[in-house]
């Protein structure tokens, strides 16, 4: 049997790293609620980038997004003695992401309709709709597909999208959910989720005709 | 696009996830072959599955949001302390 070499720099041996071993999330949770903190923070470190990617795959924002996701965790912290194993932690904290982008995305509009019908006809209105930022309301696609990159344009596609196809779309494609996980998270039936993800990529094949075109030929 | 084909449309997107179950599945395998309509679509699909997943995950900016969290929670448990970190 070969015996391994260890690395020896100015005297010291350098030994290899080793990750300490990643605690579960059912043990994090068991851990949490018999008064271990840290093991709250582990959970938040675990997904705070899945969390904090979803939310700016919903809003577009990274700054609201990064409000979002404190938001999300902030409830995660507040339930999770509420928290039942009928679904998986991950689907669960999934299920308050959504939530949250979507109580967001919907303020928001229910605020930039408020700002419309109390604006004047006289009053600059371009001006409010670019500060509040809606991407349904304000995006031309055009612009995006011949001029920006790869990831703009597909950013771009998703965020016009309806709500609810959005949100399927990236729990499908982006996240890898399975149908029955997605079902879960939006508490609707397999069957929605089935034709909502069609729907979905038939208008995704709409707005990215451009770059399906330009890159067929390198996808076979 | 043929009409039997806008047929298979939304099982085809659920084939394409390897979602489809039972008599719907040997109809749509049954199918494909013959079908070079439908066969494209599903190119599309990939096309389009290839381009998400490469979408980069982005680091929240920033700061970490354990460390903007632990502040709330700090400030929330000051205001009151039945919401303390430790009272779950």
């Amino acid at each position: 049997m070969q015996k391994k070499q260890t690395a020896v720099v100015g005297g010291s041996p350098i030994l290899p790293q080793q990750a300490p071993p990643l605690r579960k999330d059912d043990e994090l949770i068991a851990s949490f609620k018999a008064g271990d903190s840290t093991a709250f923070d582990d959970l938040v470190l675990k997904y705070e980038r899945r969390v904090y990617n979803h939310c700016l795959r919903m809003v577009s924002d990274e700054v609201e997004s990064y409000d979002l996701a404190q938001e999300v965790f902030l409830k995660v912290f507040r339930k999770i003695k509420n928290y039942e194993h009928t679904y998986s932690f991950y689907t669960w904290l999934y299920r308050i992401t959504v939530n949250c982008c979507i109580d967001y995305l919907r303020k928001k509009r229910r605020h930039i309709q408020e700002v419309s019908l109390s604006s004047s006809p006289g009053e600059d209105q371009g001006e409010v709709c670019k500060d509040q930022d809606i991407p349904d309301l304000t995006f031309i696609p055009e612009t995006a597909l011949v001029n920006q990159e790869l990831g703009d344009t597909l950013n771009a596609a998703i965020a016009q999208l309806s709500e609810k196809l959005r949100v399927i779309i990236i729990l499908k494609e982006v996240e890898g959910f399975t149908y029955e996980e997605i079902a879960e998270v939006l508490a609707c039936s397999r069957g929605t989720v089935k034709s909502r993800l069609f729907r979905a990529r038939e208008r995704l094949k709409e707005l990215l005709a451009d770059y399906m075109n330009i890159h067929r030929d390198s996808a076979k | 696009m043929s009409k039997q084909c806008k047929e298979y449309s939304v099982d085809l997107s659920a084939y394409f996830d390897g979602e489809l179950e039972g008599e719907a599945l040997l109809k749509l395998e049954a199918h494909l072959p013959s079908c070079i309509a439908c066969r494209s679509d599903l190119q599309k699909l990939q096309r389009i599955r290839n381009a998400l997943t490469s979408l980069a995950s982005t680091p929240p900016g920033k700061r970490p949001i354990l460390e903007a969290l632990r502040e709330k929670l700090a400030k929330e448990t000051e205001e009151d302390p039945q919401k303390g970190p430790l009272v779950c």
